[in-house]
């Protein structure tokens, strides 16, 4: 089995914050200048092919494909929204969602969210490319133990089971039956589903005996479930101060205040399950650097959002169209997603040389 | 040490006890060998010493069971898997995740040892089973026998001292069973590992085996000590120690040896040919028709020829075995006659009409076929069911008359109402068969039918074979038993990297070929023996015919029943 | 006893907010335009939408994950969770590779009789694993997941209020079980697809249309979303709702026997210390 495709390959860490770092970019912003500068980091990263650790099988998504829901939503939004001073032409009639006035506006807003869409199916797809199954499981926090090992084995089962329906129908040949039409076909499911229970009887037994432990449920249940209540709460808390329209920054205060209650639960059940976690591949340098760039990136669209509430990013189209504002520095930190990229092309470079 | 100190299950109050009364130590170090029918309560036994009975399965434990110190009804099977290593029977529904790798460290993850070690100990297991250089590969992509030394090498990492394993061979074949048996031996020697092992195939292991407990069922208590001793007592036994038994010679040999050794002592050594029993078929070839017959076949799987030229008759009323190598293609013949491997070139015919455009399903109506997992076949709710179910595929006329006759010629006559999958292994194989025979195809096809099943259930195989034979039936079984070959065969033939490489009588073909022997031939390679009545009855002319017979006779006439072996009571 | 009791409640408790808040979440767009009264700058608090909806339902997600994973806390159960996650994803090929009438799906199937079956946390598990596993084996791991999740986890989890009822009638066993379960399997077919609009509405309409025409009311934005559904996915809708009522009327008869043969095997938990 080779080693590994390319010389450079990177850590499923560093594709988690590269995702998140864009996911939160296309949130946050409906400027189309900057859009458009994310959509091009993401298409090089993209076409850039597989740099992760045993990249996925999956063919790159074609760039055509990803572009298409611009226009589409372009003009999905003109169709359904009526509202903006350029006006193109008017639908007349009384059509219960469509009639009415079709802006320029409209169009620039709906293609804008196209192309955030448009990012997000490629940034997915990179995601997808790159993190290995094994490597992605590995990134459940041990509190989820369980539920990675359910994953496991329904994934190791999947080929299991595609082999046992090509015996299944082998065998109902053997008995006479003509396997044609769709009521024959069903009757495949039910010695498939015989066949699983016995199997999963058999692993059970096979797990207890190879010292699969649960993880220690303790009395401190209590105690977590009420953190969890506590953390709802202050989701709550926020949303409402918005509807009371109380400043931006009491809400993310408050919902901030819920994700690290979530984020202690989590860590804390997490120690308590007496499990260690083998990994093959440590977090190297070049893992660093090529994060570095993106972790700028988030830092600055945290801060931006979370705490200041300032309109840097934002842009609308209504009620008027105009130039959107754009500051290079900011594009230059948008830059920052592309430093998986540039960590590969100069891994490559240097071993050529 | 592991002590069982009057110890006895069942699985609840209402019903039997599994085991009842067992009572035995085994010192550290030992190679213990589990043996007893299939039911017998071999694999509750094994489940005692790590605690999957009664953790698992539940049930009542009366007793006190001592595994190093440590109570594993006390204790529970997870922390006793640092002390015990428990291995399955099935290598195939064993595993969770999807490499070897990953797999071992599973083990080692769940006991929360340290990472920098796991490393250290994947790769110290891998190596003392010699399978290092599967590390990264993918576990579906491995043999069966590759499968059971990851099996063996996972629990291994946890460094136990004693290693429990289930009929780990049964589910393989005869190449691969021997390289796991040979494994296990050389592991217990250089580990010191205590090793406790229920198995089938006594003949391969009992010339190794210090400590041999046999379960007879029934509610009885289990025979535990010596080999030599415990054999005395026991009904199925290999063909070198039953021939001993009959002699009535002490101690018992185990191995073909030994065995020699011992007909040297008696003089016995020297027996006459046989008739030519074995030599029927040949006679007969010219006069009779062939019931089906294979011209030329070719299967070809990408680069490989699975077969190439194989041209083989079948005649009604004779079973004929296929054996050979791994891989040698013997599968593909049986998938190929259903049409369920493609062929590339030949010709089938049954009864001179040419079926091999056919589709499966139309062949399967006068061809029937019993896989290697009879399993994947049932699909009903009752046994009568199957049979029926059959006979509505083919359209044919739902006669419950017929099938349940069909039921109680294969003895399930009392099970026709129950549920197929309750039933024990032997019992479905015979469910399996009564699906394919109930439309009284004109040949059968078996692949490998004797895996999992002990004695008793192959010598019923057996008769029902030979009861189908008699009555015109054209059998072909695949099989790696050569035993159970010697004992059914009339014909044998041999193929090897997809050549048929011979045909002819069972005992000459096997001697020819590469094939392990059976002790049977080991010990007279010339006779022809099928089976050690075969032997007896020769042996029993020798002594007419001998001078100074008074001597030997005392021995024979202790065991003049010949047609049962001597049972203590 | 106690302990257990308060253990219960805070279990339920956690259940019921994850699901209301995470159910608020889906709803957002509906109250968004009648609760902003003070005019904001115009860009972040609108766009803010989509990500705050996304946090509440993962936090939800995450919440109701780490409750439900109690129903294996046991080796069978997760072998069996295994089991049933991996063939319900073989069955999802089918939805890609024979095309049913819309938006047919066989795997809430499986989803419904797991949670009828072996209960609330099971079922709702076996729902969020369903879609996760698939995700990530066809490679299609989106942001629509965590909502897809959380829904067809929904599915399996009020699937367990129905076994009381049937229970309570008597129908165990009987057609008026399979009626029951098949209604179930159509009301979800189309409420599923309700829900999962309401994910994806505001990514393609975006939030703003709302805050220009100040002072909707929320009926209005209901008959919009209406409308909107209509136009676009009730056909679908209605293929997955009839696919459902057709597997469940051919197969759980037949499928529940199976299941509950196996059952007994599976909820068995050797009490030692009782001894």
């Amino acid at each position: 089995m080779p080693e590994g495709h390319t010389p450079a390959h990177f850590h499923a860490w560093v594709w988690l914050t590269w995702m998140t770092t864009i996911l939160l970019c296309v949130s946050l912003t409906r400027n189309p200048l900057y859009l458009v500068v994310v959509w091009l980091c993401v298409a090089i990263v993209h076409a850039a092919g597989g740099m992760g650790e045993l990249a996925g099988g999956n063919a790159p998504l074609p760039f055509w494909l990803s572009l298409m829901v611009v226009p589409f939503g372009a003009i999905f939004n003109a169709f359904t929204v009526h509202v903006g001073e350029r006006v193109i032409f008017i639908l007349p009639g009384q059509f219960p969602l469509l009639s009415g006035k079709i802006t320029w506006e409209a169009v620039v807003y709906g293609a804008t969210n196209g192309l955030a869409l448009s990012v997000i199916l490629l940034a997915f797809w990179v995601f997808n490319r790159n993190v290995s199954i094994p490597s992605f499981l590995h990134m459940l926090p041990r509190a989820f133990h369980s539920i990675a090992i359910v994953g496991s084995i329904a994934i190791t089962f999947v080929p299991l089971l595609q082999r046992e329906v090509h015996q299944i129908q082998e065998a109902q040949a053997i008995r006479g039956n003509n396997l044609s039409g769709l009521r024959n076909k069903l009757a495949l499911l039910l010695p498939l589903l015989v066949s699983s229970l016995e199997h999963a009887f058999q692993l059970a037994e096979v797990m207890t005996a190879r010292g699969f432990l649960q993880s220690s449920v303790s009395s401190n249940q209590t105690v977590w479930r009420g953190a969890f209540l506590g953390g709802f709460g202050l989701l709550l808390g926020g949303w409402l101060s918005r509807f009371w329209g109380l400043p931006g920054w009491a809400a993310n205060l408050l919902f901030g205040g819920a994700m690290a209650l979530f984020v202690i639960v989590v860590l804390a059940t997490t120690r308590k399950v007496r499990y260690t976690v083998y990994r093959s591949t440590p977090f190297r340098l070049r893992d660093a650097l090529a994060m570095s760039g993106c972790a700028c990136l988030l830092i600055f669209l945290l801060f931006q959002s979370f705490v200041l509430s300032a309109p840097r990013l934002a842009y609308s189209p209504y009620p008027v169209l105009r130039l959107p504002p754009f500051e290079p520095w900011v594009a230059c930190l948008l830059l920052g997603t592309l430093s998986p990229w540039l960590m590969a092309a100069f891994q490559k470079h240097d071993s050529v040389s | 040490m592991i002590r069982f100190h009057n110890v006895s299950f069942s699985y609840s109050p209402a019903q039997r006890w599994v085991i009842r009364g067992a009572n035995f130590a085994l010192p550290p170090g030992i190679f213990c060998l589990v043996c007893g029918a299939s039911g017998s309560g071999k694999s509750t036994l094994l489940r005692l010493i790590n605690g999957l009975v009664p953790h698992f399965s539940g049930g009542i434990v009366e007793g006190e069971i001592d595994v190093q110190g440590v109570n594993p009804i006390q204790v529970g099977p997870q922390q006793m898997s640092r002390q015990v290593g428990f291995v399955f029977q099935d290598p195939e529904t064993q595993f969770i995740l999807d490499r070897v790798e990953d797999e071992i460290a599973f083990n080692l993850e769940n006991a929360a040892i340290p990472a920098p070690q796991i490393a250290q100990r994947i790769t110290d297991t891998l190596q003392a089973l010699g399978i290092l250089h599967l590390r990264q590969r993918r576990l579906e992509s491995l043999s069966g026998g590759e499968k059971q030394k990851v099996a063996i090498a996972t629990v291994l990492s946890l460094a136990p001292s004693v290693l429990v394993l289930d009929e780990p061979t049964s589910q393989l074949d005869g190449h691969s069973a021997e390289e796991i048996l040979t494994l296990v031996q050389n592991l217990a020697r250089q580990r010191k590992l205590t090793i406790v092992i229920a198995e089938h195939r006594l003949d391969r292991l009992l010339h190794f085996t210090d400590y041999l407990v046999y379960l007879p069922g029934k509610e009885q208590p289990p025979l535990a000590g010596d080999p030599r001793q415990v054999l005395l007592q026991m009904e199925s036994v290999p063909p070198v120690v039953q021939l001993g038994k009959r002699l009535g010679v002490q101690p018992l040999p185990l191995s073909v040896a030994e065995g020699r050794q011992m007909l040297q002592n008696v003089g016995m050594d020297r027996l006459a040919h046989r008739s030519s029993f074995s030599q029927s078929w040949l006679t007969n070839r010219e006069s009779r028709q062939a019931v089906l017959s294979l011209e030329k076949l070719r299967v070809v799987f990408g680069k490989t020829q699975a077969l190439s030229l194989v041209s083989l008759q079948l005649y009604a009323s004779q079973i004929l075995c296929v054996m050979g190598s791994n891989g040698a293609g013997k599968t593909t013949l049986l998938r190929a006659i259903l049409g369920l491997a493609p062929l590339q070139e030949g010709r089938i015919q049954l009864l001179s009409e040419d079926i091999t455009a056919l589709s499966t399903w139309k062949r399967s109506r006068l061809i029937g076929y019993l896989p290697q997992d009879p399993n994947a076949l049932l699909f009903s709710e009752t046994v009568l069911e199957e049979l029926l179910l059959t006979l509505r595929n083919h359209a044919l006329p739902e006669d419950a008359e017929k099938a349940g006759s069909l039921l109680e010629k294969l003895g399930l006559a009392t099970h026709a109402d129950r549920y197929p999958r309750d039933l024990s292994v032997g019992e479905r194989q015979r469910v399996a068969l009564g699906a394919i025979l109930v439309t009284q195809p004109l040949v059968l096809l078996l692949d490998e039918p004797t895996r999992g099943l002990d004695e008793r259930a192959k010598s019923r195989l057996s008769d029902l074979l030979r009861d189908f034979r008699d009555r015109g039936m054209a059998i072909l079984v695949v099989t790696h038993d050569v035993e159970f070959m010697l004992n059914l065969a009339d014909r044998l033939v041999i193929l090897e990297n997809g050549r048929l490489i011979a045909d002819g009588a069972p005992a000459e073909v096997l001697l020819a070929s590469k094939l392990p022997p059976a002790q049977i031939l080991q010990l007279f390679p010339n006779q022809g023996f099928r089976s050690i009545d075969e032997v007896w009855q020769a042996m029993g002319e020798a002594l007419s015919r001998m001078p100074d017979k008074n001597d030997h006779q005392a021995l024979l006439v202790c065991h003049s029943d010949d047609n049962r072996p001597p049972l203590l009571e | 006893m106690r302990q257990r009791l308060l253990e219960r409640l805070m279990s339920d408790l956690v259940i019921l907010s994850s699901t209301l808040l995470g159910c608020f979440s889906f709803l957002y767009p509906f109250f968004f335009p009648n609760f902003e009264q003070t005019p904001s700058p115009a860009g972040i608090r609108i766009t803010e939408m989509p990500l705050t909806m996304t946090l509440i339902l993962g936090l939800c997600v995450l919440a109701m994950l780490f409750e439900s994973q109690q129903s294996t806390a046991n080796a069978r159960f997760v072998a069996l969770m295994g089991v049933l996650v991996a063939l319900n994803s073989v069955l999802r090929y089918i939805e890609t590779a024979i095309p049913g009438p819309g938006g047919f799906s066989p795997i809430f199937f499986l989803i419904i009789l797991s949670g009828y079956l072996f209960g609330a946390k099971f079922g709702f598990l076996m729902g969020a694993m369903t879609l996760f596993v698939s995700a990530i084996l066809t490679g299609g791991v989106g942001p629509w997941l965590p909502s897809q999740m959380f829904t067809a986890g929904w599915v399996g989890m009020s699937a367990a209020m129905l076994f009381p009822i049937t229970s309570h009638l008597g129908w165990h066993g009987k057609a008026g079980e399979t009626v029951v379960l098949a209604i179930f399997g159509a009301v979800w077919g189309l409420l599923y697809g309700a829900i999962m609009n309401l994910w994806s509405w505001p990514f393609l309409i975006g939030p703003s249309d709302q805050y220009w025409q100040p002072g909707i009311s929320f009926s209005q934005t209901l008959t919009r979303y209406g409308v909107f559904y209509l136009v676009t996915s009730l056909a679908w809708d209605l293929g997955r709702s009839m696919g459902n009522v057709l597997l469940i009327v051919t197969l759980a008869p037949v499928t529940l026997r199976v299941l509950r043969r196996f059952r007994e095997r599976f909820t068995f938990v050797y009490l030692a210390a009782e001894v």
